[in-house]
Parts: C-alpha cells; structure tokens; sequence
C-alpha cells in the first residue's frame, strides 16, 4: 500500500513504510505456511494499490432478518410475532422501531452506529446472501463459507482468502507479516496464506514473563536460535523481527482520529487494533476478526436482549472504525461481515430462532457502492421459503467476496481463489 | 469456533475427554502406551467438535484407540469402521443403496489403510463404498443399545462387487465391509503405509526404504501385531541413528511439565497454551489427523517461549513445577548441570550450556531468575526435539 491515498496513516506515530522496509529488509522467510498445503508459485511482481480487506465472521449464524428487518413485508410480522423490529411508523417504543433505510428495509436501533456509513454511501448491505446447498451444522457451514466451497462435501483445507494471498504479490516487497487472524489459532479463512499468523492481543505480541528479564532473556533466545539449524533458525528471526514491527506501532496509545470512540468490549478492541495495524502500512494486507454468540435459539432479544447487545458492539464497533479510517483519510480498506446462514424465518417456542438458510453481508470502505440494499428479494410468503420455513439464498457468497476479491485486490482469477470450474461469479453490483 | 458456538450441553463431554488425554498423557506411567494413542487418534482422526463427535468419541476413544493401541492393527482397523463416532464423521452411516456416500471409502484407502494413490482406483473408490452401503449406529430410539453399530440390511446394495482386482459375491450383506477390511488390512501397501508412518513417529522424518521393508515385514508376518512392529522400530540400533524431530505444542508441553515433575493444579493455562499453538486434543478438523512434519509446526516459535517462560510462574500458568533441585546457593556451573540432567537427560548441547551460563552469570542467582533460566531452557530450540 506504498502509494495509496492513505495520507493520513503516514503521519501517525513518525511511523513510515521506510521505518519498516529498514527494519525487516532482507527477510524473505515465510510464516507458519503450513508443511502439507499444496506449494503454489507465488506472484513475481510488488503491487501497491490494494485495498487491506478486514474479515468479520459473525460465529453461530446471525440472524439475517433481524440485522436488516424488511419492514415492508407483510410476512415478516405473521412470521415474527414476538422478536419482529417494528415498522419504522409503528406505535411501537422508539428503541424497538427500524431506522428505514430504504422504504422496505431497515436496520434495528442496535444497529445505528453503522447508519452514518450507510447514508454517506460506504456501507451496502447485500440481503438473501450465503451458501446454496449449505448445511445446518455450525461446523459445515462454517467450514464451508471459510475454505469458500459451494457446499457438499468440503474437501478444501485451506481457506479463500490465504489462497488470493497466496496467488497474489506481497504488497510491500519486505514486509514481514501479510496477514493476521486476531484470536487464539489461524482463522480457516487464511489459512494458506503466506506470511500469516494468529495473534490474539496485537498489543501484546512480546515475550512474557517478568519485563525486568526480558531483553536478557530475548537475547539469550536470540543468541541460541541464531546458531541452530532452519527452520526453528528462520522463525525465530521472523518472531523477533515482527515483535519489534508491532512493538513500533504502539497499539496501546493508538489514538483514533475523528473523534472514533471503539466500543470497550473485545470486537472494539480488535477494529482498533486493525485500525492501527493498516494506518502503520507495514504491508499487512488482510485480518480476520470473529465475533461470537449469535446462535440464538433462545431469548433472542433483538431489541433490549443478547442479540441487541451483539449487535451494537458489531454496528459501534464497526461505526467506529469507519469513522476513524475515513477522518485519518485512510479509504483503500473494505471490512466484509458474513455468517455461516442465516436462521429460520418463523421464530420458535423459546423466543428465539432455529438454524436456518439464507443470511445477510455487509461491505464497509472506500469503494463500496453503499448506501443500498442489495441482492434479489425471494420474499417471506410461505411458498416462497425454502422448505417452508428458510429464507431462500439468492446470491452465492463467493459473488461477494469475489467482486472485492477482483475489483479492489488484484486478485488473479475466481478459478484460483475458490478452486472450483463450474463457479461462475455474478456482478452484485457492491463495488 | 468460538465459545459460544460451542453449546453448554456439547462441552461438558468434550472438555472432559481432552482433559483426559492431557492428564494421561502428564502422568501415566505406561508412556508409550500413551504415545501411541496419540499417534491412533491422529491416524483415525475424528473431529471432536463435528456433528455428534461430542457424543460419540469419548466411546470410540475408549474402545477403538485405547482398546486396539498396542494390538492387532486389523482389530484396530476393524473396530474403527464400526465405530458410531467414525461413521457419522466420514458419513458411513448416511451411504445408502442407490445413493453411495464414498467419504469413508476413500479416506479408508488413502489414510487408514493404502496410503494415497497407493495401489486403488477411482472405481474401487465406488466399490468399496457400495460395499459398506448399510452401515449405521442404532438411533436414540434403540432404547440400551443407543449408539451401538447395527446394520440396515434393506440399505446395502446386494450386488457383486469387484474390491482391489478381488470379486465379493452377490449377497454377501453385513460381510461385504468386512471383507473389504480384510482385503486391505492384508495388503502389502498397508505394511507400509502403517511401518512408515511408525517409523516416522518415533525415529526420523525421512525414514530410510530399507528400515521401512524391515518393520512392513514384521507386519505382514505377524498380521500387524502393533508390538512386533513397536519392538522393530525402535530396536536400538535404531534409536542410536535417529535423527532430531521437532516436539508438536503438546508432546513440547507434556515433555517440559514430566520433567520438571509438573503437578497441573488448574488446567486452564494450558488448555489456552494447546488451543494457541493450533494443538488441542481432538480438535483437528480434517480427517488426516495432526501433521507429523517439520514445516507445519515451526511457523509459531513465540508460543513456546512463551509457554517455557510462564511454565515455572505457578501464579500465572496453575502448574506447580518441582525446582528444588536448583539451588540459589549453587554455583552457576552445578545449576547448569542440575538443568542438563533435569530437562536434556545430560545431553544440553554447548550453546545452550553457554547462553544458561552467561545468562545466570548476569546478575544475583535468586529463585526468580533461575525460574528465567528454566524459562530459556525448555523454551531453547535443543529442548524443542526430540
């Protein structure tokens, strides 16, 4: 990202793509690149214009009809008769009313940290997305969305987005770490990819143990890693070397520009991580972020409840990050949320909803064509439902991905990326 | 996964099965006994957090792995592909007359027995799963029996079948599968695949063909006694060419708490140490189970450091480590010696003889700093081989 429109991130802590190319210069050697994964020829050339995509995977099925209520569908109330968002006109309490976004559908009150983004034209919201022939199991689904298959069997181990960075130039020639999967373990979603690793506190990314200690003991390490063999000779060296990268970028005193208040939970605290990490331009060019809990089968709440709460720490965190990005004049990014499906369309005897099918992405960056609800409508009308119960999938979730993965990252061919011929990506029309 | 995917009701059995493997693996004293169930459940991996693994596992532990680890590799073979856990995560039990399901025909050849491209085709692929057409595990509804393997007769194609250039007889029913098992557990290939794997577990990475030859022989004439096999592969001259392999997080883990006679007062340290390093019991997706190779697992040095420095700290890792031993008031050379006979069994190569000396020899011996010491010790790239 060396020549990109990201002025603002330069100036940010006297931190610069120089400071960087200095520190890590000469280091070549790839970062936990799995030993069994098929070898792929790496792109030759440096490329500098892409966006940095940011992966939000919301874990256990977040419930499509809820994030963005059709407010207009006469259905949707007969099939929701207690955890529908009201109609923005209803006599309903304020907090309970969608905030319409479009005449037909809207966004729940929980969600308004993410309205400003929506009306000034960088957040789209494609409806109906996920899937097609998914499964019900978390774990399938899931795994099928991060390998980014079709559906059944999943046979692929690596995951969409480690293999377009394996199929695509680093973006800064030295750059020592291209990915981040925030959380304990690699996301499946980079897995494969070079240079990749899980940190779960970017903050804190150091040797632990007592600080009195630590550069005693880190040169002992040092001095003991440098004489042995490869590979434990190289990784220690790439360790040191991005301890001291992430060390420089000095999360702790990040300071948020435009006023960015990040909410103080864990997902705040992972945006504002990314946040820094993409300011810094240290050439990581993806992060992978999970947000948990929406498995809703009881007491779903989407108004004063669990998922109210899920949804304002996903809609405030994400507002935040906007806001921050966007005021440092920091745009060539593109944040992507998706859940492994959606949920059944009726809700179920527990005030709650049951795994279900069609589910619902957003887009946020510089790029995107916001503003919009996107994606064709299959309607809540009984026959209308997939097995009488689901609302349909009507646009694949790789036509998604693919369209940022294609338009804003120079990715090389859908073919590369989701491995699979009788893929043929549709225009969603979000870019 | 996160946590909250993980429902309440679904950990309980989960976390007590991985717990189990941990304190066997910590204090058992039949070590390679336990080592072996680690090398069986890897070979015929089954995903604890896949579908109704959670139920059915904790079983297929106990009277697949555990039952079969150092006994006949047929058996073995044989107990797996009845076992409920294996059928419903390779969907053997959804593979039906009419409609064959080929995942556990296939990963049959290519991982649990032949090994991949090794000796079967596409159509045998077929043929097999057509063969074990029928297989199933009895249903909440089978009242005592719930969860115990039962054959759906009215599921299985009847038809012949033709099985690695063998004809298995029309009618053949329930025998089919098992026959199939037979063949395989008899082939020469499987020998192999099962030596080498062997061979590469406890000796070297790149084990040599002629060691391979040696320990397949002892299979096939002993029909996979695993004993036979184990007394072959690690004879002692054998042992004396091995070649260094990296510890994976948990053997490095298990390894460093042995040692130093470690007791695990609250496991929850090291559960988020395994989960870190990508090493949690029975978490591995994939049916090929966690790899044994180098490049896999030397990406993340940082864990283990991390780990090696938190290990002697019990206030933060809940382990209790025996330091007794070292003495502030030893000099600096007896307490590099204690840790060469504690941690390297005499072996502590001089660079690391050196870099404990110098760092010892930078301020006051006190107890903290000979927990620092421990720390570069275990965390020392010597102590992540074997």
């Amino acid at each position: 990202m060396s020549d990109h429109d990201c002025k603002g991130c330069k100036e940010y802590e006297g931190l610069t793509r120089r400071n960087f190319v200095g520190l890590t210069a000469g280091l070549a050697a790839a970062v936990a690149v799995p030993g069994w994964l098929p070898r792929v020829v790496y792109a030759a050339s440096e490329s500098s214009s892409r966006d940095v995509i940011v992966s939000i995977f919301l874990r256990g099925g977040a419930d499509a009809l809820t994030l963005c209520p059709p407010h207009g569908e006469a259905a949707y109330y007969d099939l929701r008769p207690g955890l529908a968002i009201a109609r923005p006109d209803s006599s309903a309490a304020a907090n309970a009313r969608a905030i319409d976004l479009d005449g037909f559908f809207g966004l729940p009150q929980a969600m308004r940290g993410l309205k400003d983004a929506f009306e000034d034209g960088y957040l789209a919201i494609c409806h109906a997305t996920g899937v097609k022939n998914s499964s019900r199991s978390h774990f399938d689904a899931m795994r099928f969305m991060e390998v980014g298959q079709g559906g059944a069997p999943a046979s692929l181990q690596t995951g969409w987005l480690g293999r377009h960075l394996q199929a695509t130039a680093p973006s800064l020639k030295d750059g020592i770490l291209r990915a981040v999967g925030i959380g304990f373990g690699l996301q499946r979603t980079l897995v494969g990819a070079p240079q990749a690793l899980p940190i779960a506190d970017l903050a804190n990314f150091g040797l632990a143990g007592p600080s009195g200690s630590r550069t005693r003991r880190q040169d002992a390490l040092a001095e003991m890693y440098a004489a042995f063999d490869d590979p434990l000779k190289s990784s220690a060296a790439t360790t040191f070397r991005t301890i001291d990268v992430l060390k420089k970028i000095g999360f702790a005193g990040y300071r948020p520009s435009g006023g960015a208040v990040y909410p103080e939970d864990e997902f705040g605290y992972s945006l504002r991580s990314a946040a820094a990490l993409i300011r810094a331009e240290v050439g990581v060019e993806a992060v992978a972020i999970d947000l948990g809990g929406w498995d809703t089968h009881d007491f779903q709440g989407p108004v004063d409840g669990h998922m109210a709460y899920l949804m304002e720490s996903l809609a405030n965190g994400l507002g935040a990050f906007y806001r921050d990005l966007f005021a440092a004049n920091c745009r060539r990014f593109v944040a992507v949320t998706m859940s492994e499906f959606g949920r059944v369309a009726f809700e179920n005897g527990s005030a709650g909803t049951d795994h279900g099918t069609g589910g619902l992405m957003m887009a946020l960056g510089g790029a995107v064509r916001g503003g919009q609800v996107l994606g064709s409508w299959p309607g809540l009308e009984r026959e209308q439902l997939v097995d009488r119960q689901d609302l349909e999938v009507t646009t694949d979730y790789r036509d998604v991905l693919w369209e940022i993965l294609d338009q804003r990252l120079q990715s090389p061919s859908a073919k590369q990326v989701f491995l699979d011929g009788g893929y043929r990506p549709q225009a969603v029309g979000l870019i | 996964m996160t946590a909250a995917s993980r429902t309440p009701w679904r950990r309980r059995p989960i976390i007590e099965l991985i717990l189990a493997a941990i304190y066997r693996a910590l204090y058992s004293p039949r070590q390679l006994f336990e080592r072996m169930t680690i090398f069986w459940t890897d070979h015929f991996n089954i995903h604890i957090f896949s579908d109704l693994a959670f139920l059915l596992k904790p079983t297929d532990d106990r009277e697949v792995v555990r039952a079969h680890a150092m006994g006949s590799f047929p058996e073995l073979l044989s107990a797996s592909a009845h076992s409920p856990a294996m059928l419903s995560y390779l969907t053997n039990d959804s593979n039906v007359k009419g409609a064959p399901n080929e995942n556990y025909a296939r990963e049959l050849m290519e991982l649990h027995t032949l090994g991949a491209d090794n000796g079967y085709t596409e159509n045998d692929v077929k043929e097999v799963a057509r063969c074990f057409t029928g297989w199933a595990y009895q249903g909440l509804r089978a009242g005592s029996s719930v969860g115990r393997f039962s054959f759906n007769a009215g599921q299985h194609d009847n038809g012949e079948k033709r099985v690695l250039g063998r004809t298995i007889a029309a009618g053949g029913g329930v025998s089919d599968g098992e026959r199939v098992l037979e063949i395989l557990a008899g082939h020469p290939n499987t020998a192999r695949f099962i030596a080498e794997k062997l061979l590469r577990y406890f000796w070297r990475y790149e084990p040599r063909p002629s060691a391979i030859s040696k320990v397949a022989n002892v299979y096939m004439s002993t029909g996979g006694d695993l004993r036979a096999m184990l007394r072959s592969v690690l004879h002692k001259s054998r042992v004396g060419s091995a070649k260094p392999k990296l510890k994976r997080p948990l053997h490095l883990m298990v390894s460093a708490m042995r040692a130093l006679s470690a007791e695990l007062e609250n496991p929850r340290y090291l559960i988020e140490q395994l989960l870190i390093t990508g090493h949690l019991p029975f978490d591995w997706p994939p049916p090929n189970g966690y790899p044994d190779s180098e490049g896999y697992w030397s990406g993340l040095v940082l864990p283990r450091w991390n780990f090696a420095s938190t290990l002697p700290r019990r206030e933060r890792s809940g382990i209790r480590t025996d330091i007794s031993l070292l003495d502030p008031a030893h000099s600096v050379a007896r307490l590099v010696d204690t840790m060469d006979a504690v941690l390297f069994n005499g072996t502590m190569s001089a660079e690391t003889a050196t870099e404990l000396t110098r760092f010892l020899e930078s301020g006051n011996v006190n107890k903290p700093r000979i927990r620092d010491a421990i720390g570069l010790a275990v965390g020392s790239p010597q102590f992540q081989q074997y």
